[in-house]
């Protein structure tokens, strides 16, 4: 992150809830076309950073800059414009649109047609309208939803629901893609997948903020870890030095202790905890 | 999009009021070419509100406020100003959508009770201010003497004529309601009304999207309005009251939100069961809610909505009130 300068730069950016710090002085770079992720315990701040990174919550302080802008107090919809795009933990189906109309609204800034060019149905008008039909059928293939285009969204099954909100994220065309727990609730194989298509957006010059609890999968992927705890960055850097260091296996499980390590049936029944006890 | 067996559900429904249209049209009778003038002028405003609450999710009960404003401008224009009846016309429709954007504004940030409260309050504000300003509005006596619409030296006056003017401008607001239903702003407009949050993560600008559906709703509502007060030679406050409010969401509701052909079938309803129960008395009302009431519980989205698609009254309740009705249960939530 030295010589490129970063797609997305957060500096001491710090959100309070009445008397709870969610986010406190985070400072965070994710350089273009890479894959960075986020790990922490439950409550360690992570959503309501992707919140923030995202332009639904306005921090309370520092500063945020995309591309060189500042983007402190923009909202989700100009960031969307501008090239950040993301996802929710809860799959978010926009109920009563089918699966195609579902990637087609996040086209709907790319229509340079009017209220006046729809009411005269202009035959420029029905040309954008076909080829961004095109486009978003485009990436229904992509993800192998096309043969489920016409269907209600929400009667989609889990696990493609998943892919929907990927593919109408990435319909946007973002140039950052923040992810909040994609993985969760997958299968291996889809999570597998689900690699393959974060490797593929990276491969096309997206870069990716990846929060998962998924400990393995997200080591896997990314290039680049950030470890949050309280609202804090504990530790951020490269994969693999990350995943080695102490601070990462502290922040889930606790300080070392020298006598009882582990309460046997708390902390170590969570399965990123079962992870880093296996090293 | 609404499913193919509910879109050709819609276009049966919507053949078959253009068959009656016209064949009442044809018929000659007085009595029921006098209603269905009455039908064509309350589904004008209801095709408007389906924009605003069937397609972008909007509870607004100031929709009745631009009606209010089309009557009197029309009314006052003719009157007072001595305006052609069609300028008038035209001018009413302008400041009914003026209006609209400008009074809509500070209520976009507003959501739910609160929305509902803020535009209750106009609505019975801008209804209050026509009783009381009598040297503007004639107070509560209203506007008498509107002069009926003629083109050149052929006078719109007789029922028959003016019922052609009705429909056409009826069908004018339901073209508006398809095409920009069908095109990106539609879609966008029901994504807003799903999740509104989701819409902006996508790019969409929900505020702009709100104001457009809302400025249609009042340009229809107006036109609505300066209709009936030529329809009567006629404008007063009484009509644009709590029972309008009622009857406005009736329309939509019954008829089935973010439907073609709903607000007529709503229209109907709201026009011709009071007239064909006028014996019934002060219990009109009472029936008129108890539809109301058998539709919600039987039919949910109403009587021509999919209850595939979004646009259900129930979804505007809070969660615990909500019914689960078993032909929707299959999609869960």
């Amino acid at each position: 992150m030295t010589a490129v300068s970063p797609l997305l730069a957060a500096s001491h950016v710090t959100k309070a809830f009445g008397g709870v710090v969610a986010v406190d002085d985070v400072s965070l770079a994710i350089g273009p076309s890479t894959v960075h992720g986020l790990i922490g315990p439950n409550g360690a701040g992570k959503s309501t950073l992707i919140s923030l990174l995202s332009g639904f919550t306005r921090p309370d302080n520092g500063e945020i800059r995309f591309d060189g802008q500042d983007v402190t107090r923009v909202g989700p919809a100009r960031l969307a414009r501008l090239g950040l795009a993301r996802t929710f933990q809860a799959a978010t189906p926009l109920a009563g649109l089918t699966v195609l109309e579902n990637v087609q609204v996040a086209l709907t800034s790319k229509y340079r047609s009017g209220l006046l060019s729809v009411l005269a149905r202009t035959p420029a008008m029905r040309r954008e309208a076909k080829a961004l039909a095109a486009q978003a059928r485009e990436l229904l293939a992509d993800f192998g939803l096309l043969t489920d285009a016409d269907r209600p969204a929400r009667d989609l099954p889990f696990g493609k629901l998943r892919y929907l909100e990927i593919a109408r994220a990435l319909a946007t065309r973002p140039r950052l893609l923040l992810l909040d727990e994609p993985a969760a609730g997958l299968n291996q194989v889809e999570v597998d997948e689900l690699a393959v298509l974060i490797g593929r957006a990276r491969a096309g010059g997206i870069a990716v903020l990846l929060v998962d609890h998924d400990v393995s999968f997200l080591f896997s992927i990314c290039d680049q870890v950030t470890v949050l705890n309280f609202g804090k960055v504990v530790v951020s850097g490269p994969a693999a030095e990350v995943h080695g260091s102490k601070l990462l296996r502290e922040a889930y499980l606790g300080p070392a202790l020298p006598a009882d390590p582990d309460p046997p049936g708390t902390e170590s029944r969570r399965p990123e905890a079962r992870h880093l006890e296996a090293q | 999009m609404m499913s193919r067996a509910w879109r050709a559900r819609d276009g049966l429904v919507l053949a078959a009021a253009a068959v009656a249209v016209i064949a009442t049209g044809l018929s000659g009778s007085s009595y029921w070419i006098y209603s269905l003038c009455l039908v064509g002028i309350y589904a004008i405003v209801a095709v408007g509100f389906n924009i605003a609450l069937g397609l972008a999710g909007q509870v607004s009960f100031a929709q009745v406020a631009f009606m209010a404003v089309g009557g009197y401008a029309t009314g006052l224009l003719t009157t007072k100003a001595h305006a052609s009846p069609w300028l008038a016309l035209l001018a009413s429709v302008v400041l009914g959508a003026v209006l609209a954007f400008f009074l809509n504004l500070p209520f976009l940030r507003l959501r739910g009770h609160y929305l509902g409260m803020a535009t209750l309050a106009l609505a019975l504000g801008v209804q209050s201010f026509a009783e009381n300003a009598g040297g503007i509005t004639g107070g509560a006596l209203g506007v008498f003497g509107v002069p009926s619409l003629t083109l050149g030296s052929f006078s719109l006056a007789a029922h028959s004529r003016f019922f052609v003017l009705v429909w056409l401008a009826c069908g004018l607001c339901l073209a508006v309601y398809q095409l920009t239903a069908r095109s990106h702003i539609g879609r966008a407009w029901r994504a807003v009304a799903a999740r509104p949050d989701v819409s902006a993560s996508l790019g969409i600008d929900v505020p702009r999207a709100r104001i457009l559906a809302l400025v249609l709703a009042g340009a229809m509502a107006a036109l609505s309005g300066g209709l009936l007060a030529e329809f009567l030679n006629y404008v007063a406050p009484d009509y644009f009251g709590l029972v309008m409010i009622g009857n406005i969401f009736f329309m939509v509701i019954v008829g089935g939100m973010g439907s073609l052909a709903g607000p007529l079938v709503g229209a109907a309803f709201v026009v011709l069961v009071p007239q064909e129960m006028s014996s019934l008395g002060q219990w009109q009302g009472v029936v008129l809610l108890a539809i109301l009431l058998g539709v919600l519980v039987l039919w949910p989205t109403g009587l021509l909505g999919d209850p595939s698609a979004a646009g259900s009254i129930t979804a505007l309740l809070p969660a615990r009130l909500r019914a689960r009705p078993a032909r929707v249960a299959e999609n869960g939530s």
